[in-house]
């Protein structure tokens, strides 16, 4: 197959939101550095890994994906442990307060929960993927469609294509995972990508005259996201 | 080389070819069987709301997903009617199951990689498109593999 030239999509609707998380963890760590006390047992590390889950979970609820704000919080829960602990009046000896892997399955278990309690939005078909596994989209029906992909690889083709009358949207929601996404050569596609640490694959389209076409909202933290045209 | 018919009541019916050697002769014969012996080349498949017949020899594979039976081709899926386990029936050998829900033509596949977990997954000539091979069925689909290219 020929090679493929792709198109690094760094342009972002959040790098002012990401430039102010990063200056805000720059400004602590200088501070940490200097001997300024932030509390007990705040590190380098712990600062910017938490700089990192904060910006995800802002980011979540901003989008108003409220089911989404779990994880973050776990993971902010399991960075800032100690210190947590510390401040509750526990000894230093005695500082963890759960057991990280129960931290991440409840986390897990909440998410699933939620999702299933919290209605969809109307007139939007939605598809949650937690592993490995393939979506079939039909072109008679892509007015609005979401993928929400968590930590899975994802697979998702059109069907009745011919069907497709144009106008379409596909939001693509991806944490941590990989979604590829097959869509037609013949559609001319138009994307807007708020990235988050990810990487989004869009190859380039020739110039050309297109009879229909697709847009695509594609959100991604921390993940792979592909366009392959077939 | 002789031909020799054994005509027994009630034992099975098979082809045994006997030779030293994989000669070219052997492989000739074997495609002759194979072909006199070979399945409907079409399956049944809905696209754009009008039914087409499929070579299955342009079929990647077939998988189940929310309780739908898709074949992909190259560049393209179409829902079938069939079952899997119909589709089983009919098929060629170089089709065969890759997992609970989904049959593979292993004859389209590349290169397999292996995941420390223990599932697979297959990458086809002609097509980015890629299956997984859970860990129960890897060792059937390269059995099937090395019996039907070793020839």
């Amino acid at each position: 197959m020929a090679d493929k030239k792709y198109k690094w999509n760094w342009k972002s609707k959040n790098s002012i939101f990401w430039g102010i998380v990063l200056i805000g963890a720059a400004v602590m760590l200088i501070l940490q550095g200097v001997g300024v006390k932030l509390g007990y047992g705040i590190s380098a590390w712990r600062i910017i890994l938490g700089a990192l889950c904060l910006a995800w979970l802002i980011d979540r609820i901003i989008e108003k994906h409220f089911t989404e704000v779990i994880f973050p919080l776990a993971f902010i829960f399991m960075i800032f442990e100690s210190p947590i602990a510390y401040a509750l009046g526990r000894s230093e000896g005695d500082l963890d307060l759960i057991n990280n892997w129960i931290v991440l399955l409840a986390a897990l278990l909440l998410t699933i929960g939620l999702k299933a309690i919290v209605p969809e939005k109307e007139g939007r078909r939605s598809f949650d993927r937690l592993s490995s596994s393939s979506i079939y989209l039909d072109g008679a029906d892509l007015s609005s469609v979401s993928i929400h992909d968590h930590m899975g690889s994802v697979q998702a083709f059109i069907t009745n294509r011919q069907m497709y009358q144009g106008g379409g949207i596909i939001n693509i929601h991806d944490n941590m995972g990989t979604v590829k996404l097959h869509i037609p050569r013949e559609w001319n596609v138009t994307v807007n990508t708020y990235d988050n640490m990810g990487r989004v694959y869009v190859p380039d389209q020739p110039d050309r005259v297109y009879d229909r076409t697709l847009a695509l909202e594609i959100h991604d933290n921390m993940g792979t996201v592909e366009v392959i045209f077939d | 080389m002789k031909l020799k018919i054994e005509i027994e009541p009630g034992i099975p019916e098979e082809v045994i070819l006997r030779a030293p050697d994989v000669t070219d002769n052997v492989r000739r014969i074997r495609r002759a069987i194979e072909q006199a012996l070979e399945k409907p080349g079409e399956i049944a498949a809905r696209r754009d709301g009008a039914e087409i017949f499929l070579p299955y020899r342009e079929i990647y594979y077939f998988e189940v997903v929310d309780d739908r039976v898709y074949a992909n081709t190259a560049d393209d899926a179409y829902v079938c009617p069939m079952r899997l386990g119909e589709l089983g029936e009919l098929l060629p050998r170089t089709f065969t199951r890759a997992s609970k829900s989904s049959i593979v033509n292993t004859s389209k596949i590349r290169s397999i990689t292996r995941s420390p977990t223990g599932v697979s997954e297959a990458f086809f000539s002609g097509t980015d498109k890629t299956i997984f091979i859970s860990r129960m069925y890897y060792k059937v689909v390269r059995e099937v593999i090395e019996e039907t290219r070793l020839l």
